[in-house]
């Protein structure tokens, strides 16, 4: 598709705007996200993390109504009119107090979605230069001289995907009475968010976030897909799309037993099966959430999505209890969905160098279903049965989303539960996609109708556990095979030759290394260097202990060999805990 | 300090507000389940947040929550965890 100019249209109209100018530092979000973005940008040039909005114009809407539409959503929404500045050793957010925005406008004719995907291609695949421009572009585009859709491209530091449906409400009102909507909260404008961030009670939330990302990452598996790969066929990741009456029907009586919600026992359904599938009885979700319940943020706009984490033992006796705990772990995680990004992930290297992991992140659970409405009730066999008839599975395009695995989108829960399930085919091959989402039906209508003990999950659900052979340990909670943390061992620059080996009765890993400079040994650079390059193979650790010798042994597959060699050293590697 | 009913009327005001109005404080008061009564879990995350607020104390919902399901449950939640209430 050729992409038009935005600015070269049949004509031009302005969105004037004007309001209060002030100037404060970057919400946690924002900082973070302008990070992200420099970062991606770095790696390929085609990732600008703009989103898009396309809204339709009501008819005999006219051009000018249009212009003052935009004009009064940017004085409304401050992020809208303000550039990013680095200024006194830091960015700040720079609220233009008057200004206007050109916005092109362009005939369409006959040819509607060429011209949007045109316009598409120059609005959003360019890089915002926020610190020269608005974070927004816009464009109308008409038919027959009559507008009929109004298309922004937002910068990511403006907005999220909350963000969008606040402005598509927003617009939508203004498009059609020229007045903005009546909110029935007062909303926060970005700076009002970075200094309320800054203040004692949100600092204390952020710190208690830390911890219990801190507590939770050490205390669960370092990846949920850490199972022998299925052989490559040429098609590295596959998508469903599953639309299921039954699994709506089924989750909310479900809920209504357990007094949780549709949404929480789907969840609990799919931590189940991931477990069975995984052979893990420890299910970790990260659920990427818009933190927004809080009244103050609903309409915000601006980045605040961020990842809960969900941990959930699969231990208990019926999928009952398994719906209550998760419920547990979802106000838990939800709560500790807030937090310094820039302090996560340095808080999870240590909590990686500690244990020798990586934290893969790799089960993905996006709930962006609205709301279920109206009361939560039991089913019957007979209603179940209907609603069966109506299940629907259909594949998509997949698009390329790594480090993950395993990414489940709920769309919707209310009537007809819509789903879909993207994975890596190595890892869960497009048939076992298919069946792990009936498998999910399965079970949630026969927990509708009765209590479901845990242990009948495999043949209640007709999903498998995998069959590991004797090359596969379980070690801290994680299923490795001492043969690829070899391989990663072995691959190091400063590693001539290594050996990996799970000793009783624990399955800890003692790594035996031949240095590539016997005069240079300094374990724990080495163990540094290992843990980074785990990224990437789940089912490789780092060993507990490294051993480091003079020599090979001529038997490298031989441990009892790998001991009669002169040692250099050995030791754990972990760095000594400081001392305060 | 509160009488019991003064904080059953001060939890039911709250999750009123948390539900945007959708319910009522009667509806609430009286409800054996406020799951039943369509209080999801956005608006429990909001219940939790200006329960703590309101009272100064965590609730303390990692183990279990489902004393979230009634102002009966949030009450006697609260004086577990030493919320006092004024003598009779």
């Amino acid at each position: 598709m050729t992409a038009l100019d935005p600015g070269v249209g049949t004509a031009a109209i302005e969105a004037p705007f004007t309001g209060q100018a002030r100037q404060g530092p970057l919400t946690m979000a924002q900082a973070n996200m302008l990070k992200r973005m420099r970062e991606l940008r770095e790696a390929a040039d085609r990732y600008t993390m703009n989103l898009w909005l396309s809204v339709a114009v009501p008819g005999g809407t006219a051009l000018d109504r249009v212009g003052a539409a935009v004009g009064a959503l940017m004085v409304r929404h401050e992020v809208l009119r303000s550039r990013f500045v680095f200024a006194d050793g830091q960015m700040w957010q720079r609220v233009l107090g008057s200004g206007t925005l050109a916005i092109g406008v362009h005939e369409a004719g006959a040819h509607m979605a060429a011209t949007v995907e045109g316009l598409r291609g120059s609005l959003f695949d360019t890089h915002f230069d926020v610190t020269g421009e608005l974070p927004l572009r816009a464009a109308v585009v008409t038919r027959d001289g009559a507008p009929a859709r109004l298309l922004l491209a937002l910068s990511h530091l403006a907005c999220d995907q909350g963000s969008l449906e606040v402005l598509r409400r927003d617009l939508g009102t203004l498009l059609r009475t020229g007045a903005a909507p009546t909110t029935a909260h007062a909303t926060r404008q970005p700076i009002d968010q970075a200094e309320h961030e800054r203040t004692p009670a949100a600092l204390a939330r952020y710190e208690a976030a830390l911890d219990f990302w801190r507590t939770t990452v050490t205390g669960s598996p370092q990846a949920m897909f850490a199972v022998p790969l299925a052989p490559p066929d040429g098609e590295p990741f596959a998508h469903a799309r599953f639309s299921s009456p039954a699994v709506a029907l089924a989750a909310a009586a479900v809920a209504a037993r357990t007094r949780t919600s549709p949404v929480t026992a789907l969840l609990a359904a799919i931590a189940a099966l991931v477990g069975v599938r995984t052979g893990q009885d420890r299910c970790l979700i990260a659920a990427p959430t818009a933190n927004r319940f809080l009244p103050e943020l609903l309409d915000f706009l601006g980045p605040l999505a961020q990842d809960a984490l969900l941990s959930v033992p699969l231990t208990d006796e019926t999928f009952d209890d398994l719906v209550r705990r998760m419920r547990a772990a979802s106000l838990t995680g939800y709560r500790h969905s807030q937090y310094d990004a820039d302090e996560l992930w340095p808080t999870l290297d240590a909590v990686g160098l500690s244990r020798g992991t990586k934290y893969a992140r790799d089960t993905v659970v996006n709930n962006v279903s609205p709301p279920v409405s109206g009361a939560l009730r039991p089913c019957t066999a007979e209603d179940l049965a209907g609603a069966l008839r109506g299940s629907e599975l259909f594949w998509i395009p997949a698009e390329d989303l790594p480090p993950a695995r395993f990414v489940c989108f709920v769309h919707r829960m209310d009537g007809t539960a819509e789903l879909s399930l993207w994975a890596s085919t190595r890892h869960l091959p497009r048939p076992e996609i298919a069946a792990f989402l009936s498998g999910l039906e399965r079970l949630l209508v026969a927990a509708a109708l009765r209590t479901v003990p845990l242990a009948e999950l495999s043949t209640v659900a007709g999903v498998s556990a995998p069959e590991r052979d004797a090359g596969w340990v379980f070690t801290d909670l994680c299923w490795v095979r001492p043969s690829e943390s070899r391989r990663v061992l072995a691959g190091l620059p400063s590693v001539r030759s290594a050996a990996v080996f799970a000793s009783l009765p624990d399955s800890r890993l003692v790594g035996y290394v031949v240095p590539a400079d016997p005069g240079a040994v300094d374990l724990v650079r080495l163990h540094g260097e290992c843990v980074a390059a785990l990224p990437g193979n789940e089912s490789a650790m780092a060993p507990h202990w490294y051993v480091l010798c003079a020599e090979a042994p001529s038997d490298v597959d031989d441990e009892a060999a790998w001991r009669s060699v002169p040692v250099l050293a050995e030791g754990s590697g972990r760095p000594a805990p400081q001392v305060s | 300090m509160l009488s019991r009913a003064a904080l059953r009327d001060r939890i039911a005001e709250l999750v009123v507000a948390a539900c945007d109005g959708e319910v009522d404080a009667d509806q609430v008061l009286g409800a054996g389940s406020l799951v039943l009564i369509g209080v999801g879990s956005l608006a429990s995350l909001r219940i939790i947040d200006a329960v703590e607020t309101e009272f100064g104390m965590p609730l303390g919902i990692d183990d279990d929550p489902s004393f979230l399901d009634t102002v009966d449950g949030i009450a006697d939640h609260l004086l577990g965890q030493g919320l006092q209430l004024e003598s009779a």
